[in-house]
């Protein structure tokens, strides 16, 4: 037996998968949070049973790439039985969905999940009633407590498939089937009837604050602030952890220490690579006295990505599930949406532009909510050239603080002009959408903390092994002279197009890499703060790193040779018109 | 309506005591605004106006739309969605009280780069010690919005 967890986006189908299985899925509060299926295994008397986290889904007629997915799950899945979420405080939305999925000859419990937000809202459901009417497992369950999930499961065994002409008998008064959306929806209303009252309600405090924060006229101030505390946190959190500590941790123990027990020594290749390559200073060869100039696959490679990025990425990821959980970013959405719908895209593409800023892998990913070919090819160029990630913003901070404001707005400035301009070119059709917005909810530190561990634990996974086989492979070529001759090779672009030293050229291939050591090694050259500005632009928007690339392949197929055409695009001109603005300014 | 908020109840001292805030506010953000777009230095016994784009300029930005909050919602305050736009301003200053009270914690602790792991104890209070910026100064008047939200919710 194979059990599939469906509902529609945000009803807290995630939350049970984590509960039921011991696997760890995301949860946040906004739709569209899980965008491809996950399998788990349940304990069930004394069998494993599969069980899969499918995306949300409002009805069995797919809007987006996500809700395809849960289709196609749906389809393959014939036999298994369905446990169907639904918000108790939506009752009639939700049986919608279910009816459909019972119609297609699936075996349905029902979670009435989310009922204390019902009783909270003073919506009282007859659970037993509706039992009876459908003919399946009605269970009224707290996702965030555990509440009910164990009588859900006990129950799973009472599901047998229902006709749903004796629905319709049982609901008494509906005079039709239920073939047609309208009939399903009058059937749905007869039921409802039945089963729910609504008592009075006042609007508590949340709820008006959850009014204001979306309309303009007080949800953009609102927004502002909250971006101020954002940044202002952010930089705060790792400028203690980086320059407070870790700094001088690599610089003046950890450095001075490989320098001395290591091996070789000053001018062997080996130790170059290794430790340090060394400066000259006076045609002499120097030690390196920071791990920014060293280089090594040791010094530079672990000090870039635990040294600065680290701390920089688990503050970010921090910050983001809390106002994930609380229930901003849906907020946010709605607020921006008739800006982003001016580039073809609508409010939600809010969130894998959010997820960018802090690894651009995921937000590829999360581009699945947007309903069309277009929305998801633009949002994907659009944020693997123009967005930078947190470990970028990481170093950013620590190499170039004056400066990053700049930088943030000139890319900033880039995602709305190509996105307008994007959106003029390529054909496709932009849909309206209704955006949902649930409320705000107290955040849970059990759920914070795992996001925050496995994002984090995740990101070092993949940077560590990468920034120091990036900085050994950046040293070889530098040392097989390949670096050089690239870099004389595309001198007249480096230095005439784009105003930037041609030794750019290394860090440019590191960048292919990591981005984050990409600028770290950008730190080393010598060159003036605008020729820095322009160089840690180009880092930014040429290739996506190697992970995204990925990625993008993956999740785009050949609509990324597309990306790869804009891309190209965007860094010669972009890349260039930051030149001439530097020219114009008479600093270049 | 069955029963009445505990906020109908002195109803002209909460729109007295908003309406003085507020305005103490509103001029904090205006000066904070023109402080950092004429670039000048502003220091006065144990206030100090931050000069800077972020601090100076966004922060500034910031103060003056919770005074406008403040100004808006100060009428009416047992209506729920009137408190709902004092508490925001409230918000809005906590946010950047907050921050400046969290940067200067990270900034208080660390050595310093010619000084040893930790900071020592007179650099360490050293950097509590005043002039503050406005959003400081505001914060514990800010604070009585909770002592409103309790009110609120007390029936009558
Ligand atoms: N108050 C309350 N909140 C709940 C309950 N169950 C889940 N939540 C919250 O609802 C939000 C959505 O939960 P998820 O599990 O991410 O929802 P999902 O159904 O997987 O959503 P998608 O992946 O977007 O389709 C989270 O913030 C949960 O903490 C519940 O019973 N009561
Ligand atoms: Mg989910």
């Amino acid at each position: 037996m194979k059990i599939l967890l469906m509902g529609h986006p945000n009803v807290g189908k995630s939350v049970f998968f984590n509960r039921l299985t011991a696997a760890n899925i995301i949860e946040s509060n906004y739709p569209g949070t899980t965008v491809d299926y996950t399998k788990g295994y349940m304990r069930l008397e004394g069998k494993d049973i599969e069980i899969i986290d499918v995306p949300g889904t409002f009805s069995l007629e797919p809007k987006d790439k996500a809700e395809e997915v849960a289709v196609r799950m749906l389809h393959e899945s014939k036999g298994s039985k369905v446990m169907c979420v639904i918000d108790a405080s939506k009752v009639e939305r939700g049986l919608y969905l279910a009816l459909e999925i019972i119609e297609q000859g699936f075996s349905v419990v029902i979670a009435l999940n989310m009922w204390d937000v019902a009783i909270d809202k003073n919506i009282d459901i007859d659970a037993k009633k509706l039992e009876q009417i459908l003919g399946i497992p009605v269970v009224p369950t707290v996702g965030i407590s555990g509440e009910g999930i164990f009588a859900l499961v006990s129950r799973l065994k009472d599901a047998t498939p229902v006709k749903v002409e004796d629905i319709v008998e049982r609901t008494e008064g509906i005079k039709h089937k239920a073939n047609t959306p309208d009939e399903r929806w009058a059937l749905i209303e007869g039921i409802s009837k039945k089963i729910v009252t609504f008592g009075e309600y006042q609007h508590t405090l949340k709820d008006a604050i959850g009014d204001f924060t979306v309309k303009p006229a007080t949800g953009i101030p609102f927004a502002i602030a909250v971006l101020y505390g954002f940044w202002s946190i952010f930089g705060s959190f790792a400028g203690f952890f980086t320059d407070g500590f870790l700094v001088k941790i690599f610089d003046e123990h950890w450095l001075p220490w490989l320098q001395a027990v290591f091996p070789g020594g000053l001018g062997n290749w080996f130790y170059a690579l290794i430790v340090d390559v060394g400066h000259l200073e006076n045609g002499v060869l120097a030690a390196s006295d920071n791990c920014f100039e060293s280089f090594g696959a040791l010094s530079s490679g672990l000090f870039v990505p635990v040294g600065v990025v680290l701390p920089a990425i688990f503050i970010f990821y921090l910050m983001l599930a809390l106002l994930e959980d609380i229930g901003y970013m849906p907020r946010l959405a709605v607020l921006i949406d008739t800006v982003l719908h001016k580039i073809g895209l609508h409010g939600y593409a809010i969130v894998p532009s959010v997820l960018a800023l802090g690894c651009n892998v995921p937000a590829v990913g999360a581009t699945r909510i947007l309903e069309t070919k277009k929305q998801r090819f633009m949002m994907m160029t659009l944020l693997a050239v123009f967005i930078p990630c947190g470990a970028q913003i990481g170093i950013m901070q620590d190499v170039i603080p004056g400066s990053i404001g700049f930088v943030m707005l000139y890319l900033m400035a880039g995602y709305f002009i190509f996105g307008y301009i994007l959106n003029k070119v390529i054909p496709g059709r932009i849909p309206e959408i209704l955006m949902d917005v649930p409320p705000y909810q107290k955040p849970m530190s059990r759920n914070i903390s795992r996001k925050v561990w496995m994002r984090t634990s995740g990101f070092l996974k993949v940077a560590v092994p990468l920034v120091i086989f990036g900085s050994l492979l950046v040293n070889v070529l530098y040392l097989a002279g390949t670096i050089d001759w690239l870099g004389n090779i595309l001198a007249p672009m480096f230095e005439g197009w784009f105003g930037v030293p041609r030794e750019t050229a290394g860090p440019l291939v590191a960048a292919f890499l990591r981005k984050d050591l990409a600028v770290a090694q950008l730190s080393a050259i010598e060159m003036t703060k605008y020729q820095m500005i322009s160089a840690v632009v180009l880092v930014s928007i040429y290739f996506p790193c190697i992970a995204t690339f990925a990625m993008m392949l993956r999740e785009g197929g050949k609509t990324f040779l597309g990306s790869l055409a804009v891309l190209l695009v965007v860094v010669f001109t972009w890349g260039g018109l930051l030149h001439l603005l530097w020219k114009l300014m008479g600093v270049a | 309506m069955t029963k009445r908020s505990g906020l109908e109840k002195n109803n002209d001292l909460y729109f007295i005591y908003f309406l003085i805030l507020g305005l103490a506010t509103l001029a904090f953000g205006i000066t904070d605004l023109i402080v950092t777009i004429t670039g000048s230095e502003y220091s006065i016994g144990v206030l100090n106006i931050p000069n800077d784009g972020f601090r100076g300029g966004w922060g500034g930005l910031i103060i003056l739309f919770a005074g406008i909050f403040y100004l808006s919602g100060l009428k009416d305050l047992y209506e729920i969605h009137q408190l709902a736009k004092v508490v925001m301003g409230s918000i809005l200053i906590w946010i950047i009280a907050g921050t400046d009270i969290f940067a200067m914690i990270t900034e208080s602790i660390p050595g310093g780069e010619d000084g040893g792991w930790f900071n020592t104890a007179q650099g360490f209070l050293g950097t509590y010690a005043p002039p503050y910026a406005p959003a400081i100064f505001l914060l514990p008047f800010s604070l009585v919005v909770i002592f409103c939200i309790h009110k609120y919710y007390k029936k009558i």
